[in-house]
């Protein structure tokens, strides 16, 4: 006989970092499916992209809080799907992903969480690594996959693309998200997710460095070990 | 009050039970019932399925090709079915606290209430006004840097961090973060619906009834949102098994005894070919079953739907009494239906008695589910015998066409019933088949046994839907192994709360042995009284922060919404306070996720924790010891071994009284260890064929099927006893042995394997290979026995001259008899003759054989009336043990003028003797007939006794010293080749002979007729006759009232030249034979024959 029995000791397990994999969706994969020649012409630029660096500045507009929150940071891209993320001077939280594990490192903290990225994650984490994984597009089906295009909107050299998350859990939480780039040399300049209680997070990417060496260490990072690792998703 | 009436109201009370225990009747489907209550593993899965409404909910499995799909159906049907209030009580298809996320407040409140004093203390220093500033900064950091979601989220309305609960209560599975792990697969193409029911669930025909209510507004709901096709919908959960065993449960009662009654049915037609008796044969089956399923009604009130397989095994063995009494009816023309009852009623109440012996011994095998099959059965049977014995024949024995439909004593057997002789059952070929099936059976199972299935698996009904969607559902949400439970049970919460306290002490220190990897025990969940009672004027100090913490919120930027979760906490801690007695939250969010962990009745609190061990099936007894004694560790991957370890146990207390009650059985049947051994080995070679038969056919031993040995060693035991008797009484003729005995028990071995067969189409997979292996072992039985055994035991049993019973009693021995003759002189003759006859009683009753034999040699003398050969075998007993003492005292040499009556036909002595041509007195053994001698010698008459050999040579000797004593000359032939000449050489010079006629040796022996039934009388009288034309006179010596009457009746006249010829000497032994008729119909009690005097 089967039993259900009580979930209650997966509900104990923390949600996955959303923000880092819609932060990295839209810097590198914000390519979805458009039949506008801009928008393939950005797509088309992306396949020349083997690395990529940037300063970010990043704004937080709550609802709960009358004034927007800002901080800044700077990120690292090398194909095919890893990347460091590191927020705050000197960083509070560093976000590194590579094949296979994602590490959220807390410095401040002195604590590590590590979500392994082989087999099987609850829905919204995977729909959050498919996002992630589609973050260089191999092909337009690709994309299709992961977003549905709603719209487009050019103004001062810079093309804004409104798109929205196919899968149906990824989009309760974040409805939309928006990507410009400058229409003349395809640099990506910003990018916006909007959560579903009208929450606004915007990344402007500045000094942006395109196929440069970056250091492998940069992706594998050295924890002390007095650094607490855990892993959420572990029974 | 007459008979009529006292019948009529009688059968009033009888139906008026009956109607009662059907009222009564009540079915259980839950498999838990079948396996020993006080097993910690089984009582913790009852708390379990009683307590917790996962176990109740049905679950309703949604598939769509993606997940967005699966999403929307999901949502969609959860609300169609939450629309209709009726039905569903709450259709949940996600984790309330998503749907609900401000409802997570008032759960938040509740548990830190439940903190020890000291921690919920903490909060107002931690909430003082001064440290309000840092905290708020604190949270603008996090919500300015934070990676997660939801943690932005939550602290978007949290400011003061009150969602974050104190660490210990981490681990009692309180956060809120996720849990759609129990809502959906990885990928999202499978979604489930928990779905609990308005009003509570009682039986399988209620929860039937109300799944069809959901399935058709499901199908309304597909119809009315056009759900496409590759969308999926199944049930499973607690409602559904319910439903669909209990359906499964009537289908399987339905076809195994319709199965059984049409295999029935076809034997019985197949055997008798008669309409009448077979139908009048299945209403009483049919009544039988009635009768024992209100008797289960009011003995048990609920049966089991497990148990409810012993209807199969009860028509199977029920049917065998009728076939008997139908069987002698047919065999008996002259008898009727008293007789033939009174006749069978000892050897059916007998085997009825022993087979329901069998099945209560199934009660010793720890699995209540078993016991109560068992105890069914053995009513069943009982039951059984008594109704087929009192209504079976009458009416059909008071039919005419019964009568003329009933063959004569001589009617060979229907070719049908004929067991064929063909080659291949010739000794020497079953010899050869006896070797070649050892040597198969040993190497089939040269490497290995049927392995013994140590999981829960026999307990699980097969072809049940709902199972298969319940493994769908396990592999799509990679559920590879369950958990352990922890229920922690005790009258209160606080009892509870403290044994959770200790189990968790517990836990911890067996992570660190390794023993278990993770565990989460309710420790916070769980209502503390004390506790609150404590907190409530923190909790009211806390509520009156509430102004400070709104104003500090504002001041640091925060808007008045992001407060809203604050303000539910502060209102709820008021509440608690304010409330007398325990307080519990009351929301939906809070009430899903407390009523998963935690349960309270009048009587009882339960909590249950998960344990996830390192590895599957961990020994649980350490971990048990150290827990207190109100927590039970559980769970269903354990519940196989814990279950198979106490049958395992008390499989030796069935086995072992078992083994005792069949070699004590087989004794007293046999009294000889060859046919203890021969039975013994028919048993193995037919168990070593079952093993073999497994083994080719994949089949397991289980916790179920293993009771199944010692229902074979009972039921098996029976064919061996069966033949190795029918070949003593057949003096070891295998073929008659085959077609009487054999045939009877064909037809018993086929309603056996028909009844326990039809299980095998059983849902329960336990029962079904129960049934399974049972059916295969009956049949190997049967072919062991009928086939294979037969050729064994008259290897075995060639040098004692085809069988036991055609020698005379082992008792008569020199030893014994000089003891009985010592006897006689000491003691006086009252007390020697009441002993005798007490010896000889009990001798009648304890050795069957003998006792058939006699009764089978009475049959012509009684009309063939078995009941009256049986009354006249036991007054013969009694008879001979008076004649025994009289000739005790005779070989002593004592008086015995007083014991006789009457001389009659003196002068036809006196006749023949004054021809001088020598005088043959034959006579049979009727009466006293040695007395013959005393007479003729007290006369004046030299005697001579022509004697056979006595068993021992002593024993020869003592008779002939006893009879010289006497003055009388014994000639024992056998001695003596050339004894017949002496006796003819006697005859000539004129002297008289005695020679006794009907047991004759085979070399003497010729074909007659005597009492209407052909003989073998000793043709030597008309061979001497011939040799030397004596006289040849009758002579018998009944034992009447007043004392021995003995009769000379004249001369038997006959033409010597003539007896040159064979048949002219026959015919003179037929006639000499013809003398004694009328005598021994007379005195057909004192006809002393112990041995088969009838040829076959």
């Amino acid at each position: 006989m089967v039993s259900f029995r009580p979930r209650l000791a997966e509900v104990n397990r923390r949600v996955p970092l959303i923000s880092v994999l819609l932060f990295c969706v839209c810097c590198f994969s914000a390519s979805a499916s458009d039949t506008n020649a801009l928008l393939t012409a950005w797509l088309n630029a992306q396949t020349n992209i083997h690395t990529w660096s940037a300063d970010l500045i990043q704004t937080r507009r709550l609802k709960a809080l009358v004034q927007p929150l800002t901080a800044t940071g700077h990120v690292w891209f090398a194909t095919p799907n890893r990347f460091r993320w590191e927020l705050g001077h000197p960083p509070q939280t560093i976000a590194v992903k590579n094949a296979d594990e994602m590490l959220v490192i807390y410095p401040s903290l002195k604590r590590v969480e590590r979500y392994p990225l082989t087999g099987r994650q609850p829905a919204e984490w995977r729909d959050m690594l498919s996002l992630l994984e589609a973050g260089f597009p191999r092909d337009r089906a690709d994309l299709d996959s992961h977003f549905k295009f709603l719209s487009q909107s050019v103004s001062h050299d810079v093309c804004e693309v409104v798109l929205a998350p196919n899968s149906a859990s990824a989009r309760r939480m974040m409805p939309q998200m928006k990507i410009a780039f400058d229409t003349n040399d395809f640099a990506l300049r910003t990018t916006e997710l909007e959560f579903a209680d009208g929450s606004t997070m915007r990344n402007d990417f500045t000094n942006a460095e395109l196929n440069v060496k970056i250091e492998d260490s940069l992706f594998t990072p050295k924890l002390d070990p007095d650094f607490k690792i855990t892993e959420p998703f572990a029974q | 009050m007459k008979p009529r009436r006292a019948r009529f109201l009688l059968f009033l009370l009888l139906a008026a039970v009956l109607i009662l225990g059907l009222v009564r009747l009540r079915f259980d489907v839950d498999v838990l019932n079948l396996l020993p209550a006080d097993l910690p593993a089984v009582r913790g899965l009852q708390l379990y399925e009683e307590n917790f409404s996962t176990a109740r909910e049905l679950i309703i499995a949604l598939h769509a090709p993606d997940a967005a799909g699966a999403e929307n159906a999901a949502r969609s049907l959860a609300d169609a079915l939450q629309r209709a209030p009726s039905l569903a009580r709450q259709a949940t298809w996600q984790p309330p606290w998503q749907e609900h996320p401000g409802q997570t407040a008032e759960l938040a409140a509740y548990l830190w209430f439940n903190q020890p004093p000291a921690i919920f203390g903490q909060l107002t220093n931690r909430l003082a006004p001064d440290k309000l500033p840092s905290i708020l900064e604190r949270t603008r950091a996090r919500l300015t840097t934070s990676l997660s979601a939801e943690e932005i989220s939550r602290a978007s309305y949290d400011p003061y961090g009150l969602l974050e609960l104190p660490k210990a209560t981490g681990k009692t599975g309180t956060s809120f973060q996720q849990g759609t792990e129990a809502f959906t697969s990885p990928d999202g193409t499978l979604r489930l619906i928990f779905v609990q029911a308005v009003s509570d669930i009682g039986n399988y025909r209620t929860a039937a009834q109300w799944l069809q209510q959901v399935q058709a507004t499901v199908e309304k709901w597909r119809a009315a949102n056009k759900i496409p096709e590759d969308v999926s919908v199944d049930f499973t959960g607690g409602p559904a098994f319910a439903a669909e065993i209990g359906a499964s449960m009537e289908r399987n009662i339905r076809y195994s005894v319709i199965g059984t009654l049409i295999i029935v049915a076809a034997l019985f037609w197949w055997a008798h070919r008669r309409f009448r008796p077979l139908l009048w044969l299945l209403t009483l089956l049919a009544l039988i079953l009635i009768g024992t399923l209100a008797s289960g009604g009011l003995i048990f009130g609920t049966i089991n739907v497990v148990s409810m397989g012993f209807a199969a095994m009860l028509l199977g063995l029920a049917v065998d009494y009728g076939l008997v009494l139908y069987q002698e009816a047919q065999a008996a023309p002259t008898a009727n239906a008293r007789s033939i009852r009174h006749a069978l009623a000892p050897g059916i109440l007998w085997s009825a008695v022993t087979t329901a012996g069998a099945f209560c011994v199934l009660s010793l095998g720890g699995l209540p589910g078993l016991a109560q099959l068992g105890w069914l059965v053995a009513i069943g049977v009982v039951l059984a015998a008594v109704v087929m014995l009192r209504f079976f024949l009458p009416p059909l024995v008071r039919s005419a066409a019964f009568h003329r439909t009933r063959p004569t004593a001589d009617t060979p057997p229907s070719p049908e019933l004929q067991i064929p002789s063909p080659m291949l059952l010739r000794p020497g070929n079953l010899w050869l088949a006896t070797a070649a099936l050892l040597v198969a059976c040993v190497a089939v199972l040269w490497h290995r046994f049927p392995a013994l299935d140590h999981s829960t698996s026999a307990l699980r009904p097969r072809h049940i839907r709902a199972y298969d969607v319940s493994d769908q559902i396990k592999a799509a949400l990679d559920q590879k192994s369950e958990p352990l439970w922890v229920l922690a049970t005790g009258a209160s919460t606080t009892q509870v709360a403290s044994e959770l306290d200790q189990t968790s002490t517990v836990l911890a220190s067996q992570i660190s042995n390794g023993t278990i990897r993770s565990f989460t025990l309710p420790t916070t969940l769980c209502p503390r009284p004390n506790f609150q009672r404590a907190n409530r004027s923190t909790a009211r100090a806390l509520c009156d922060l509430r102004g400070a913490l709104t104003a500090a919120a504002v001041e640091h930027g925060f808007t008045s919404n992001s407060m809203a979760l604050t303000d539910t906490l502060l209102n709820t801690w008021r509440q608690a306070a304010n409330s007398v007695q325990t307080f519990y939250p009351t929301n939906t969010a809070s009430q899903w996720i407390l009523q998963k962990v935690f349960a309270r009745s009048t009587n009882e609190c339960v909590a249950l924790g998960l344990i996830y061990p390192t590895e599957p099936n961990p020994p649980l007894a350490p971990v048990q010891r150290q827990l207190p004694s109100g927590v039970i560790l559980s769970g269903w991957e354990t519940l196989g071994g814990a279950v198979l370890g106490v049958v395992k146990k008390d499989f030796v207390r069935v086995l072992v009284p078992m083994g005792l009650l069949v070699l004590l059985s087989l004794w007293l049947a046999f009294r000889s260890f060859i046919g203890v051994l021969l039975s013994l080995a028919a048993l193995g070679l037919s168990l070593l064929m079952l093993l073999t038969v497994m083994r080719l056919a994949h089949w397991d031993w289980n916790l179920m099927n293993m009771t199944a040995i010692p229902l074979l060693l009972g039921a098996g035991i029976d064919y061996g006893i069966h033949m190795q008797l029918g070949l003593r009484r057949h003096g070891g003729d295998i073929a008659a042995t085959r077609r009487t005995v054999g045939r009877a028990l064909l037809l018993c071995a086929g309603t056996t394997i028909a009844g326990f067969g039809s299980l095998s189409w059983s849902t329960n997979t336990g029962l079904a290979s129960l049934g399974r292996i049972c059916a295969t072992g009956v049949a190997c039985c049967y072919a062991t026995a009928v086939l294979l055994l037969p050729v064994w035991w008259k290897s075995l049993n060639r040098g004692a001259t085809a069988g036991v019973i055609s020698q005379p009693s082992t008792l008569y021995r020199t030893w014994l008899w000089r003891l009985c003759l010592a006897l006689t002189r000491t003691l006086p003759v009252r007390v020697t003759e009441k002993f005798s006859r007490m010896l000889a009683s009990a001798y009648w009753r304890m050795n069957r054989p003998r006792r058939e034999a006699v009764i089978e040699n009475l049959m012509p003398l009684f009309s063939h009336d078995r009941a009256a050969a049986e009354t006249g075998s036991r007054r013969l007993y009694e008879n001979f043990a008076i004649k025994l003492t009289d000739l005790w005292r005779y070989e002593n040499g004592l008086p015995i003028d007083h014991l006789f009556a009457a001389l009659e036909g003196w002068e036809h002595y006196q006749a023949a003797h004054a021809q001088n041509r020598g005088v043959l007195v034959v006579t049979p053994h009727l009466g006293n007939w040695e007395f013959g001698g005393p007479i003729l010698t007290q006369r004046g008459i030299s005697l001579l006794v022509v004697t056979l050999v006595e068993p021992s040579p002593g024993l020869t000797e003592l008779r002939k010293a006893s009879r010289a004593r006497w003055n009388i000359e014994t000639l024992v032939i056998g001695y003596d080749p050339f004894a017949s000449v002496e006796v003819i050489r006697r005859l000539e010079a004129g002297a008289t002979v005695a020679l006794l006629m009907d047991r004759p040796p085979a070399r003497s022996m010729v074909s007659v007729e005597f009492l209407g039934r052909p003989f073998h009388a000793s043709v030597a009288a008309a061979e001497f006759a011939r040799a030397s034309g004596c006289a040849i006179l009758p002579v018998y010596l009944p034992r009447g009232k007043r004392g021995y009457a003995a009769r000379i009746e004249p001369a038997i006249q006959y033409d010597r030249a003539a007896l040159r010829d064979r048949e002219a000497r026959r015919q003179l032994t037929q006639q000499i034979m013809r003398a004694f008729e009328p005598v021994i119909r007379q005195n057909p009690d004192q006809w002393y024959h112990f041995v088969p005097v009838w040829p076959k």
